[in-house]
């Protein structure tokens, strides 16, 4: 693979390395807070993927790129900041009912 | 294969027009790319909750960068202005309004940092050998010539081929705010 022009495949990587971290930090930590942003940074990590895949995809021939990708990623960060304003509402309801965002803390429905 | 250093800072310093504009942007890829991951480990590393958050501004800037390298200017200023600015926000309104008595653990037992780590490997391997192994039959080889400002297709796109979607998207929205305000507030 060369080292330029960027190729596909290198953002690709980089997405996947990102998801991939972020998954690690999502199962590993035990604060609420944390995960959440351990899920943000997988949601960017898809977004990489999705951009990537945007600067490789030509328009029909004679028409302009339809920049596909971009738009879906444009989906994800309005999905990812409806997430972020209800997960935390939910850190927020928990902690007034546990005093604690420790998710071993939220074990009430373990039999 | 990298050329030598010594044309690359005499380009860098102006010496030797014309500039080779596709070394640097993939050194600026390669860099943003590194500080991304950086960035993204120390997340996962640091015990202090409020550190994670300032790695995560890192990660999300540098991500902000590779977006402009990859023809999505639009998507780097929306990644700034949402991410960086609302989202981080909100999780740093979030860290404030749950002060912690002593100092719990951020990070989990052993067991749970081996499970954690050996599925995020096993997920990574699995995506590497796909990406590594596919032929992607309908992508350029080359990145496709995007205009210099990708506003106004994104634009277009947003309002023919994604009408739809575009309307239900400020309904979850609204619903978002909604749900926030009922599941946050004083019982």
């Amino acid at each position: 693979m060369p080292i330029y022009p960027i190729a596909l495949q290198h953002g690709l990587i980089l997405g996947a390395a990102l998801f991939s971290l972020g998954l690690a930090g999502a199962l590993i930590k035990r604060n609420a807070i944390a995960i959440l942003m351990a899920i943000e940074l997988m949601l960017n990590g898809v977004n990489v993927t999705f951009v990537s895949f945007a600067q490789h995809m030509p328009g029909a021939p004679g028409q302009p790129p339809e920049l596909t990708g971009q738009v879906f990623a444009i989906f994800v960060i309005t999905v990812a900041a409806a997430e972020a304003a209800v997960g935390l509402a939910i850190v927020l309801a928990s902690y007034r009912l546990r005093h604690t965002v420790q998710i071993d803390a939220s074990s009430s429905l373990r039999g | 294969m990298l050329p030598e250093p010594a044309p690359l800072v005499a380009t860098l310093l102006g010496a030797t027009p014309p500039m080779n504009a596709e070394l640097l942007t993939a050194l600026g890829f390669y860099a943003l790319a590194g500080l991304a991951l950086a960035g993204a480990l120390g997340l996962i590393i640091a015990s202090d909750v409020f550190h994670d958050a300032l790695f995560l501004v890192l990660t999300l800037g540098s991500v902000a960068g590779i977006f402009v390298i990859l023809g999505a200017d639009f998507l780097a200023v929306v990644q700034v202005l949402i991410y960086v600015g609302a989202i981080m926000i909100l999780i740093l309104f979030g860290i404030m309004l749950t002060p912690q008595l002593g100092n719990l653990p951020n990070t989990g037992g052993p067991g749970q940092i081996a499970a954690g780590v050996i599925a995020a490997v096993a997920v990574l391997g699995t995506i590497l050998a796909v990406i590594t192994t596919a032929t992607w039959p309908r992508a350029s080889a080359a990145p496709i010539d995007l205009p210099a400002g990708t506003t106004s297709l994104l634009g277009t796109s947003l309002f023919n081929s994604f009408a739809l979607p575009f309307e239900v998207a400020s309904v979850l929205l609204l619903i978002a705010m909604i749900g926030a305000l009922v599941i946050a507030r004083e019982p």
